[in-house]
């Protein structure tokens, strides 16, 4: 278990991370979702001990990082795809991080032959690809056989097979009760992989709840009715309070109210339903709601030109 | 999906203080040693030691076959032939901690060992055996290099060899332990590399000035101590005041490099 309070970080007069507080359970995957420049990074910076908080405290297993004597026995970690020294070896990467751990050199075997790297194991760091590189740092990640992974944008660089990969990867993790704490801009994955989202937007927390929740309290939950009577019926229902909006001559699309709900109105009022169905929005569409009015680095559209 | 733990993450050795260290040092002994620009370091120095131990010998024999006198012990002429092999051991301690932060493996090397004091530690530990060890073997060809030309013209005791070896191990592992120390401070091999430039050339420039405080203050500098301990001089001080001199230099190093580590952000 991780668990962050108050954790607050300022770069000179950016304020990068904000008071944050959650914590991340093990025997699940946590997601970690925010817009670029959210403070992701440098949150998983400071549970590392890399950067030093400006306020508040983190603690993995009930210890600050620098107070665990072997810490890649207890937690691993991909932050960046650039890991290690470009003349070394992958095997000598590990075969260090190893020593320095007291880990027994049969693991470095092992994690190389997991991730996929065993028969590039003797090339230079520096030669590797994108993906490869993502590789190895996970192979760094798992080394200790740590009961807590944590990784950043780990699918970022790699090709289809290394993502469906990565997901069973993190599954299994979660289901033999380790904490999984992962960050990605890849809402489909995340919609597949996680159970549980925290989302921050400009260093602030937005949402921290099992991601079935965050997708329910989406205003995007809709009912789609298809009705010849689309005119009373769209009456009724906005007199009922709903939100409504059409779709075609003959579809309305119901936000604010549930199957039951609208089938009950449209009942009422005598209208003919041909089709009614839930309509569930997609974790993309849910997050996009979330974060829309803390995007750091939001899109600026081009100006229509006048004279 | 296999498993990830197929097989035992934990050793059976018991843990404690010094293990830890200890696993630290072997920890910067695989990095240092797993990368091929240490070893052409190593190499370079050592064809340059014996190239010039070739050229001196041979040109003291010369000269001297000329009616000059150059006689000189063979171990002294070595150790000032030595000035690039000690640059070179400057070189090879500030790669050792700048291209971490080049190359972003500073991250990993801290996610192992997150106690700063002890990574720095495992560093100097590795730097100054090596610089032992560099010390001793430069000295040692440099000297058999020139002895092999120079012959009778550079005959020399027991005791001038050994001290000199002797000397050459301290002021090497002294001289790369001020440069990590400079490194970490810096974080940057270029500023890093300048300022060694200044060690070993400001002593030499100073005296144009004709500052006198500038010119004694220029005696201290590693260089200068490094020079009583490898001919065995008593001037501008004896071994001990030297021996201090390089401590002094190693240790400031060291502090300003372990206080940056401790204030900045990784
Ligand atoms: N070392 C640093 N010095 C100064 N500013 C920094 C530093 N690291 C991060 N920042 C700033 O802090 C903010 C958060 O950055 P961070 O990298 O944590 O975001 P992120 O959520 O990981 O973004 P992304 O999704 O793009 O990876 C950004 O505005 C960034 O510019
Ligand atoms: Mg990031």
């Amino acid at each position: 278990m991780i668990v962050l309070a108050d954790l607050t970080k300022r770069y000179g007069e950016k304020t990068a991370v904000d008071h944050l507080s959650f914590q991340i359970q093990p025997g699940v995957v946590t997601g970690f979702l925010g817009p670029n420049g959210a403070g992701k990074s440098s949150t998983m910076r400071m549970i590392l001990g890399l950067d030093r908080p400006t306020a508040g405290t983190v603690e993995i297993a009930g210890r600050p990082y620098r107070d665990i004597a072997y810490p890649l026995r207890t937690i691993g970690a991909l932050l960046d795809p650039r890991t290690g020294h470009p003349g070394q070896s992958a095997r000598s990467h590990l075969l260090g991080m190893a020593r320095s751990n007291r880990l027994p050199s049969s693991r470095v075997d092992h994690v190389l032959g997991a991730v996929g790297l065993a028969e590039v194991a003797r090339k230079r760091i520096g030669s590797f690809s994108l993906g490869m590189g993502q590789r190895l740092g996970i192979a760094s990640a798992l080394l200790g056989d740590p009961q807590i992974v944590m990784l950043d944008e780990p699918v970022n660089g790699l090709d289809p097979d290394g993502v469906v990969w990565i997901r069973k990867l993190m599954r299994s993790l979660a289901a033999e009760g380790r904490t999984v704490f992962v960050s990605s801009h890849l809402m489909s994955e995340m919609q597949e992989t996680a159970d549980h989202l925290i989302v921050i937007g400009r260093g602030a927390l937005i949402a921290d709840a099992p991601i079935d929740q965050v997708i329910a309290q989406s205003t995007r939950n809709s009912v789609k009715v298809r009705s010849p009577q689309t005119a009373s019926l769209r009456e009724a229902l906005e007199r009922a309070g709903m939100t409504v909006t059409t779709l075609e001559d003959s579809e309305l699309q119901v936000t604010a109210g549930n199957l039951d709900q609208v089938g009950a109105i449209a009942f009422s009022i005598g209208a003919q339903v041909d089709e009614l169905a839930f309509h569930r929005p997609s974790l993309e569409q849910a997050y996009l709601e979330l974060t829309a009015d803390s995007l750091e680095y939001d899109a600026i559209l081009p100006r229509p030109t006048g004279t | 999906m296999s498993s990830i733990s197929g097989s035992p993450a934990t050793g059976a050795k018991t843990r404690g203080g010094p293990s830890r260290l200890g696993s630290s040092i072997a920890f910067e002994w695989t990095k240092l040693t797993s990368v091929r620009s240490t070893w052409w370091n190593v190499t370079i120095s050592s064809v340059v030691t014996i190239a010039l131990g070739l050229l001196l010998g041979g040109s003291m024999k010369a000269s001297a076959d000329n009616g000059y006198d150059v006689a000189m012990p063979a171990p002294h002429v070595a150790f000032q032939s030595l000035i690039a092999a000690q640059f070179l051991v400057m070189v090879m301690a500030t790669l050792f901690i700048a291209s971490e932060y080049t190359s972003g493996s500073i991250k990993t090397t801290l996610q192992s060992v997150p106690v700063r004091a002890r990574m720095l530690f495992g560093k100097v530990a590795v730097i100054a055996a090596i610089g032992l060890v560099i010390g001793v073997v430069q000295s040692t060809i440099g000297t058999a290099a020139i002895a092999l030309l120079a012959g009778d013209y550079s005959s020399f005791t027991a005791t001038e060899l050994s001290l000199t070896i002797l000397g050459s191990a301290v002021d090497f592992a002294l001289l790369g332990i001020t440069a990590l120390g400079l490194a970490t401070a810096f974080r940057s091999a270029t500023g890093t590399i300048i300022a060694t430039v200044g060690l070993f050339g400001l002593p030499r420039i100073v005296p144009i000035f004709n500052i006198e405080w500038l010119t004694d203050f220029s005696q201290y500098f590693p260089t200068e101590a490094g020079t009583v301990l490898g001919l065995q001089t008593t001037a501008p001080y004896g071994w001990s005041t030297a021996t201090l001199v390089l401590l002094a230099w190693a240790a400031t190093a060291l502090t300003a490099g372990y206080a940056v580590l401790h204030i900045r952000d990784a």
